[in-house]
């Protein structure tokens, strides 16, 4: 299972997640991140105590990335990266090399103000 | 010799090598007959001795190894056992090979009749079922293409798309991933174009394909099996891009290469050139070809196949070059040499007494010890090599005196000088028989006796200081003192009254023509065993001790020196004499003044820290005119677990003793080893310790 905490803010919303994120909870993490993205201009999200990621969520950050760049808002990470994340991210090939940060769907993915970056999930 | 006559050699002792690696995993394969890997090298080294052969112009060699290979071939698919039988027939196919090759050398011509015999017996093994050929023609295209690969490392490129509904399906394609990692080298990369906006996506699809790069010697079957539980539906293909073997390094330089190289234009200018040029995968993307993940995923092949490639050229480079022996022995005379003439240097720098040639003599004093010790550590080779060989020798000699031997090695990495273990052999080989011979009691003997049917063997080597000891244990008969002793006093060895210590007896056996087997078999009995043993032995200034039990067994001791070109030394002094003695035998070095010489009273014993030392006089020994110094000095070594002082006028210091054997004339001199050249010219004579010490002995015995 996942929770999560979401911290509206003047220009941002930040949306804090514990838990799962694999596939079964991938719909709901959808409708979170649609929701979330409509209602804000700049999406935060901190995935610092997500304890477990498949590759289901990793296509649907991917995913909120891409209607990031269509809907002309910002999305960024915030806190650090949880290691389920880093793990799910690096068997996946999604961190592989410099291919991430490249493709069209990362190159401004996850992007944070600080370093936390991703690497370009 | 022409390039073709090389390679006809280098294929020779590639095809020994082989072959003595065929015999080694055969007789593994006989205690464990069920080992795959084994099978699958003995597969493989009859692979490359029939694949070479044929490439190096053997074709009798090819044509006879191949119909041994089928064999192996129905053995490695299952459909045949290993059996005692077929190990037999396949050693003495290895056996005929070497005979073949042998032959090229100028020896006598290998009976093409037993090669007859062999195969016609190989095929009765296996009567009706397929070879090589049928089998390869049956198996699909992929068992090809691996026994083609066998033993090379592959680079696959492969792009899996996983059908959409996989993870409904319960599976996680990463896990599919960790596989693939498994196999070998791997880079993976995701392509994600297909995954849509958030509005569009179902988040139960698999909107992720991916492109990998995998090097692997498994071979590409097992790569393929990774996924064939997932390929209904599935997007799969598996290219091979490069297959890693020993192909000269290929290619072609670029013309901007060949410009520079030429002059035409500089590289400053022909950099400046390239930076304005766009990179091919910057311009398909910029024509909307393709995406920046595809080009992406190319250039990370390249990475990859670029990096395994160095790899393999570094670990090619790294590992080892065939050097001829000769060619070391040059080099090691040549070191020789040039310790002679550093000693020269850094007494002719002491004369001087200028500090900054001294200096400089001690920097080429100490290089020249570096490259000593690595020149000698280039010809140590592992004993293992000469263990793995009586392998085969045991299990033949078992089968010819109808007793069970099993054999058992330990501290085969053990490392020595070529030389002294090209010259081990045949001491070895006559000691192993003799224990399988004499030692080993028939199985039903053994069995009375309360011991195991099958009698133990064991070899074992290891460092003991600059020496390394070998041991041949067997649990056998034992020697029995009372018959060594009645057929010494038999053959005029021995008075019948003389007082002797077991030690002493078993030291008859090494005496000339002394034989306790009243049976002359073709192994060993004809009385001119073991005495030539111990004179091999000792020319390679090692010693050899017997230890045994009646009904127990015995075990024979070889101490060898590490090395036998260049020992380390001291150098001591009687008048104007100087002598080396080796450094490995020294303990310490005491005074001996001359009252307490005169305390004991002539009898040449010395009270060192209240323990009596025996002492030879050198002076004496040597009839060395001159008068003593007050005070001399006693070496004392230790030779066969005693304490033995050794007096001199003087101890000059360690010495980098290049060893010059004496010419003939000075060849039966007791007590000396060899001669070395000092730093002035002078020669100095190595003395031989532990045979001195035996003369004195026997000396003292007998007045």
């Amino acid at each position: 299972m996942f929770d999560y905490r979401a911290e509206q803010t003047e220009d941002k919303t930040v949306l804090t997640v514990n838990g799962e994120l694999t596939i079964q909870n991938a719909g709901a993490f959808k409708n979170l991140l649609a929701e979330s993205l409509e209602k804000t201009g700049h999406l935060v999200l901190n995935l610092e105590n997500v304890t477990e990621v498949d590759l289901s969520c990793l296509q649907l950050l991917c995913s909120a990335q891409l209607t990031t760049t269509e809907l002309n808002r910002r999305l960024t990470m915030d806190g650090g990266c949880a290691e389920a994340f880093r793990k799910a991210a690096a068997e996946s090939g999604y961190l592989g090399d410099e291919a991430c940060k490249q493709s069209p769907c990362n190159q401004s993915c996850l992007g944070t103000e600080a370093d936390n970056s991703l690497g370009g999930v | 010799m022409s390039t073709a006559d090389q390679h006809r050699e280098a294929y020779r002792e590639e095809a020994m090598e082989l072959l003595a690696e065929l015999e080694t995993s055969l007789l593994d394969l006989e205690q464990s007959p069920d080992d795959m890997e084994l099978i699958g090298r003995i597969f493989r080294a009859l692979h490359t001795i029939k694949g070479s052969g044929s490439m190096f112009g053997f074709e009798d060699i090819a044509e006879f190894t191949h119909e041994v290979e089928t064999v192996f071939d129905i053995v490695r698919n299952g459909e045949m056992h290993v059996t005692k039988e077929l190990i037999d027939l396949t050693l003495s196919a290895g056996d005929h090979v070497r005979m073949m090759l042998d032959a090229v050398h100028g020896s006598n011509a290998a009976d093409s009749g037993r090669a007859g015999e062999i195969i016609a017996a190989l095929q009765k093994l296996s009567p009706g079922k397929k070879g090589p050929h049928a089998a390869r023609a049956a198996s699909s295209e992929e068992d090809e293409s691996d026994l083609l690969h066998e033993g090379k490392s592959i680079t696959c490129r492969i792009r899996f798309r996983p059908p959409g509904d996989i993870f409904m399906r319960g599976i996680n394609p990463l896990l599919i991933l960790d596989d693939l990692r498994a196999l070998g080298e791997c880079r993976i990369v995701a392509q994600k174009e297909g995954i849509p906006a958030l509005n569009d996506i179902d988040p139960e699809y698999c909107y992720t394909y991916w492109d990998a790069v995998l090097t692997t010697d498994k071979g590409v079957n097992a790569v393929k099996e990774i996924f064939e539980f997932i390929e209904d539906g599935s997007d799969l293909r598996i290219d091979i891009i490069d297959i890693i073997d020993d192909r000269p390094e290929g290619g072609h330089k670029k013309l901007g290469n060949i410009l520079v190289e030429r002059g035409d234009v500089t590289p400053d200018e022909l950099q400046k050139i390239l930076s304005r040029q766009k990179r091919i995968g910057e311009l398909l993307v910029e024509a909307d070809l393709i995406d920046t993940g595809k080009v992406e995923s190319a250039l990370t092949e390249q990475r990859h196949v670029r990096k395994v490639q160095e790899k393999h050229q570094r670990s090619e480079t790294g590992s080892s070059i065939r050097v001829s022996s000769d060619k070391l022995d040059r080099l090691v005379n040549l070191v020789g040499e040039l310790v002679t003439v550093q000693a020269r240097l850094t007494q002719t720098c002491a004369l001087k007494n200028d500090p900054e040639l001294l200096s400089i003599s001690e920097e080429v004093e100490r290089l020249t010890e570096y490259l000593r010790d690595n020149t000698m550590s280039v010809r140590m080779v592992p004993i293992g090599t000469t263990f793995n060989k009586f392998k085969r020798l045991v299990r033949d000699l078992s089968a010819e005196t109808g007793k069970e031997v099993e054999m058992s090695t330990e501290g085969a990495d053990t490392e020595l000088d070529k030389t002294v273990i090209d010259k081990l052999n045949d001491p070895l080989v006559h000691m192993i028989r003799n224990s399988i011979d004499h030692g080993i009691e028939p199985p039903e003997v053994r069995e009375a006796m309360g011991k195991p049917r099958a009698g133990m063997l064991h070899l074992s080597a290891r460092h003991s200081g600059a020496n390394v000891l070998i041991e041949i244990t067997d649990d056998g008969a034992g020697l029995d003192p009372q018959a060594i002793r009645a057929r010494a006093v038999e053959k005029g060895l021995t008075e019948p009254d003389a007082e002797l210590s077991e030690k002493d007896i078993f030291a008859l056996i090494f005496e000339p023509g002394f034989s306790t087997a009243r049976k002359i078999t073709s192994l060993s009995g004809r009385g001119v065993g073991m005495d030539v043993v111990k004179r091999s032995i000792e020319a390679l200034r090692g010693s050899i001790e017997i230890s045994s039990q009646k009904d127990i067994g015995t075990t024979v001791t070889l101490k060898l020196p590490l090395t036998l070109a260049i020992i380390d030394g001291l150098l001591v002094k009687i008048a104007e004499e100087v002598f080396v003695i080796p450094l490995s035998i020294i303990e310490e070095c005491v005074e001996l003044s001359r009252n307490a010489a005169a305390n004991g009273n002539e009898r040449h014993i010395s009270n060192v820290r209240g323990e009596i030392v025996p002492y030879i006089s050198l002076r004496e020994r040597f009839m060395i005119n001159g008068r003593k110094p007050p005070i001399e000095q006693i070496v004392i070594t230790r030779i066969e677990g005693r304490r033995v002082g050794l007096v001199v006028d003087h101890v000059i210091g360690g010495h980098q003793t290049v060893i010059k054997t004496l010419g003939r004339v000075y060849r039966d001199v007791e007590g000396v080893s060899g001669a070395t050249i000092l730093g002035d010219g002078r020669v100095a004579l190595i003395l031989d310790v532990p045979r001195l010490v035996q003369n004195v002995e026997k000396e003292a015995a007998f007045s």
